[in-house]
């Protein structure tokens, strides 16, 4: 068991803490991440007898804190819809296909692609995965230092969407400008973002079209091309699915595995026990979605209705907290410690119930074979000191820089040949130091 | 309705009253016997719906899926009996079935 000790500041004993929840700014501690604050407002939300407190920023929301609460909310679609899955929403401008349906729409589409997603569908693309990090650490491994977030948590996710959708891997550095421009650009810079936007659309009109012609073996082509009792999907959901398979695809692995890579760098007795008994991976990367959970997650009140002693309207929305969910005392013991051997890991890092994340075989697969052929190439790695890791805070958030240093070896293959990989590559060394 | 006999961890014995057409782990969670986790809501994703069915009764349920059995081999529970109580439809062809709710997987 580790137990990294969260200095308690000023700002986190704030009387006002609660009610100025910000998930999109959380106060980051001196460990570099918002571990603190999360632990702070599940704290003060204990002390006040309510786990579920109304929030004021974002023209007002109520912030879900407790596990008990979560799981009565998740389990209850129909007073909690999940046509708003964002929140702040995102600039979608079209639905969300899945992640933002309500029942029977979003049961009809998840059928359509669940097993695809399944724990045996997902293996046929463990040796392309493979093929693909190896590349990349080929790519770096020369240079003794590399900042791990980028170049490899990023691309892999990006470019196993792009296979998913059958576009070209070497797309993946727009897919992240484009999801930026989705989930926060169009706040923070909307006229900047716009333009993105529109690229986007216009690039997933033109895939539309041309694989209502030509077909294809991938995810994306099936649905485009799917018909269920002689109805085929409208234009606007088509848009609705390439946006859901981009944004589910990327964000929320790139930043578990960004996390999870950091945590490996600094933590000896983590990484010591997994390159003894690499069985643990998987209960590693777990642990991680519980600990460092990189979503948050939405509901929208269709009726007045209580839970955890509050009443809440319709036509509000709910912001449910995965990661302050997942350090509740009454649902974890120790829960802000790390624990590698926790028993039945009951967490909310994919959310819960029938909207519990598509992708969670996909997210679990791409971080065991990462931290796999890491620790086999790299198993010494460690955090650069004289370059700070960065947390990325957002609706989904984690470690976005994590520069570490290691013995520089020569490369076991040439990375040309691999667009995927060397655009990757190339985009990474073009951004400054 | 159907009536399905489960056994919780505890060994308790519960007579069910079951609602025909919905998922035999719709019907157990709707009884309030929260032990069975179901994490992913009947999705078949998660693996924490296991039961474990009365030998005598198992041909009367429809054969193991792929991925149902892939799941069911990631848990060190599994028994020749085992299945997804997800992927139970109940109906009066069941009536009288016996499960036990299988041990929590670490």
């Amino acid at each position: 068991m580790s137990t990294p000790v969260h200095a308690q500041d000023a700002a986190l004993a704030s009387a006002d803490l609660l009610t100025d929840f910000d998930h999109l700014e959380p106060h980051i501690g001196a460990d570099g991440t918002p571990l603190a604050y999360y632990e702070a407002l599940r704290d003060a939300a204990a002390e006040s007898g309510h786990y579920v407190h109304w929030c004021e920023r974002y023209d007002g929301f109520w912030a879900v804190f407790g596990y008990e609460e979560y799981t009565e909310i998740t389990r209850h679609p129909e007073r909690f819809s999940n046509t708003e899955p964002t929140f702040p929403r995102y600039a979608l401008g079209e639905p969300l296909m899945i992640a933002g349906q309500d029942d029977p729409e979003h049961r009809f589409a998840r059928a359509l692609v669940n097993s695809s997603f399944g724990p045996h569908g997902v293996q046929v693309y463990e040796p392309m995965l493979r093929e693909n990090v190896n590349l990349l650490i080929d790519g770096i491994i020369a240079d003794g230092a590399v900042d791990i977030a980028q170049l490899i948590a990023r691309p892999i996710p990006a470019i196993l969407t792009a296979l998913l959708m059958g576009l070209p891997a070497e797309l993946g550095p727009k897919f992240m400008a484009w999801c930026r421009a989705i989930s926060e650009g169009h706040i923070l810079d909307p006229e900047g973002s716009k333009p993105l936007i529109e690229e986007m659309y216009a690039y997933f009109d033109d895939t539309i079209a041309r694989r209502k012609q030509d077909g294809g073996a991938d995810i994306l082509s099936t649905v485009i091309n799917a018909e269920v009792d002689g109805r085929r999907f409208t234009h606007r959901e088509l848009r609705g699915f390439c946006t859901l398979l981009m944004l589910g695809g990327i964000d929320n692995t790139k930043n578990l595995v960004g996390t999870l890579l950091w945590r490996l760098a600094w933590d000896i007795d983590l990484r010591t026990r997994l390159l003894r008994d690499r069985a643990l991976i998987p209960r590693a990367i777990q642990e991680c979605l519980r600990y460092y959970s990189p979503a948050f997650t939405a509901r929208l009140l269709l009726e007045d209705t209580s839970v955890g002693g509050v009443t809440m309207k319709a036509g509000q929305m709910l912001l449910l907290c995965n990661p302050i969910a997942n350090r509740d005392r009454r649902a974890f013991d120790h829960p802000d410690s790390f624990i590698l051997d926790r028993p039945p890991n009951r967490h909310v890092g994919l959310g819960l119930g029938v909207h519990r994340c598509l992708g969670a075989h996909l997210v679990a697969l791409e971080a065991r074979v990462i931290v796999e052929e890491l620790l086999d190439r790299l198993p010494h790695f460690r955090l650069d000191p004289a370059r700070p890791s960065r947390w990325w805070p957002g609706f989904v958030s984690g470690m976005g820089n994590v520069p570490v240093l290691f013995e520089p070896q020569a490369p076991r293959r040439d990375v040309r040949g691999n667009a995927g990989v060397e655009t990757w590559l190339a985009s990474a060394r073009a951004l400054p130091a | 309705m159907t009536q399905v006999t489960v056994t919780t961890r505890d060994g308790a014995v519960h007579t069910l009253e079951c609602r025909d057409g919905l998922s035999l782990m719709e019907n157990i969670r709707a009884h309030g016997l929260d032990e069975l986790a179901a994490l992913c809501g009947g999705n078949m994703s998660c693996g924490t719906c296991h039961v474990l069915v009365a030998p005598d009764s198992l041909a009367r349920l429809p054969p193991v899926g792929v991925d149902e059995g892939y799941l069911l081999e990631l848990s060190p529970h599994r028994e020749s009996c085992s299945r997804l109580s997800c992927q139970v439809t109940v109906t009066q062809a069941l009536a009288g079935l016996a499960v036990r709710i299988a041990p929590e997987d670490a």
